[in-house]
């Protein structure tokens, strides 16, 4: 069931000025007209205007191989008990999706500050297309990584997991969750289309939500 | 669910932050990795058999309007621009909830809304929509035999004109 | 809604629990539900006929998951 967590601010690059979005906790069909009727039109055409300037697809990070294996794999667990999906929506529109794992395989922490501690496993975060620095050249809302990040943290808090957070960043996403977020690099995972492995640790996550000021 | 942040450290922290690429894990690029996420939801909600038969008008809707045309599955989908394969599971899978997209082609080829099309998916059931009495008539009619009968072909366009008058509330 | 419910473990059960809980810094009610997660993740693989394997730090070895 789909349910408003709260309003947000995200930010219109275009008008300079916060907007109010709104977060919610679950899915329905409007956002997956939206994805389907929206997103991946758009996708299909940046694609197709790569393939004539010559620009290779890692280069708009629009891959379609980390999106096959990964079907297979999200494919492969269906429970809501252990599944969370968030979404964040602003102007009648999808702006940003979010799945979340609270349990299973991946949610064993390899950070040495603690190893095997529970965490939560981000299995994606995808933002529009619109909203992409690297597809289009006005990119419309900024934010919708850092309002996802910031509740999949407060998810982990919620489930007594200090914070911990574990995810396999796209490439071209690496910097912001080194030096935004304030992730470790744990390397390249071979298990993961060698996509690399970060984590936010409990030490880092104590003080995520303190505002810059107060540190 | 409590979230641990405020409205203000998040325009702070927005401002601070660089402009550039925050993708995770498996890029969305369309509806497929979530569409069960929608279904399996609602199924949770309603936890009734009503889902089973609803879907078994689509299935039985999309087989009849094939064997009214003489059209295999590859030569529907080459009509109406969809993938073979999700017909196919359409066909076969009672619990499959078709894109979007599909469901819209399959109303162009009827001639219908999409709304009415939608309607015979799960995600109608919780809206307790006024097309279930038809639809599970239609169903109850339809046998599955290689060649339609007469009978049959009226059912058919008797559900087709139902869907075309349809009006969601 | 939550629900109450009590278990009956053994000495040697209720020490692996506290142990865990000490370790993983979770409370009785979270270490349960992780471990509620990560068997029904495992058996919903089994369920559909997959295989779970556990590799070997050192990558030599492969051996298949028994769950009962």
């Amino acid at each position: 069931m789909k349910m408003l967590l709260r309003a947000v601010p995200l930010k219109n690059r275009l008008s300079d000025k916060f907007e109010e979005a709104s977060l919610f906790q679950g899915i329905d069909a409007d956002n997956l007209a939206h994805i389907e009727g929206r997103w991946r039109p758009m996708f299909e055409q940046r694609k197709l205007h790569a393939k004539t300037t010559g620009e290779s697809l890692s280069e708009i990070n629009a891959e379609d191989a980390h999106w096959q294996w990964g079907k297979k794999m999200i494919a492969a667990v269906q429970d809501p008990f252990i599944f969370d999906i968030f979404v964040l929506e602003c102007a009648g529109n999808t702006q940003a999706i979010m799945l979340v794992r609270k349990g299973g395989e991946k949610c064993f922490s390899r950070h040495p500050d603690h190893l095997r501690a529970p965490l939560i496993y981000v299995d994606f975060l995808s933002t529009a297309p619109w909203n992409r620095p690297k597809l289009v050249s006005e990119p419309v809302y900024k934010g919708g990584g850092r309002i996802l990040i910031s509740t999949a943290v407060s998810l982990s808090l919620n489930e007594e997991m200090q914070g911990r957070i574990g995810l396999h960043s796209l490439p071209g996403a690496e910097e912001f969750y080194l030096n935004q977020i304030g992730m470790t690099d744990l390397g390249k995972d071979s298990d993961y289309g060698g996509l690399r492995y970060f984590e936010l640790s409990a030490p880092k996550a104590a003080n995520f939500f303190i505002l810059p000021q107060q540190q | 669910m409590k979230l641990h942040f405020t409205n203000d450290w998040l325009r702070s922290q927005i401002d601070r932050d660089a402009d550039i690429e925050c993708d995770v894990g498996v890029p969305v690029h369309d509806t497929s990795p979530l569409e069960r996420f929608v279904q399996s939801k609602l199924n949770q909600r309603t936890g009734e058999s009503a889902p089973e038969q609803k879907m078994a008008v689509l299935h039985v809707l999309v087989h009849q309007l094939r064997r009214r045309d003489n059209l295999t599955v590859s030569q529907l989908a080459e009509r109406i621009r969809v993938e073979a394969a999700e017909l196919e599971t359409i066909e076969r899978d009672r619990d499959y909830v078709p894109r979007p997209r599909t469901l819209h082609m399959l109303a162009s080829y009827m001639k219908v809304s999409t709304q009415a099309v939608q309607s015979l998916t799960s995600e109608a059931i919780a809206r307790n929509d006024n097309v279930t009495e038809a639809a599970l008539k239609f169903a109850a009619s339809s046998k599955d035999l290689s060649s339609l009968t007469s009978a049959e072909r009226r059912g058919l366009n008797n559900f087709v004109k139902f869907l075309a008058d349809y009006k969601s509330e | 809604m939550k629900r109450t419910m009590t278990l009956n473990l053994t000495d040697a059960e209720m020490s692996v629990l506290e142990v865990l809980c000490e370790e993983k810094g979770l409370s009785k009610t979270a270490l349960v539900r992780q471990a509620l997660r990560l068997y029904k993740s495992v058996d919903e693989r089994l369920a559909r006929g997959d295989k779970v394997f556990v590799e070997s730090a050192n990558k030599t070895e492969k051996a298949e998951l028994m769950v009962l």
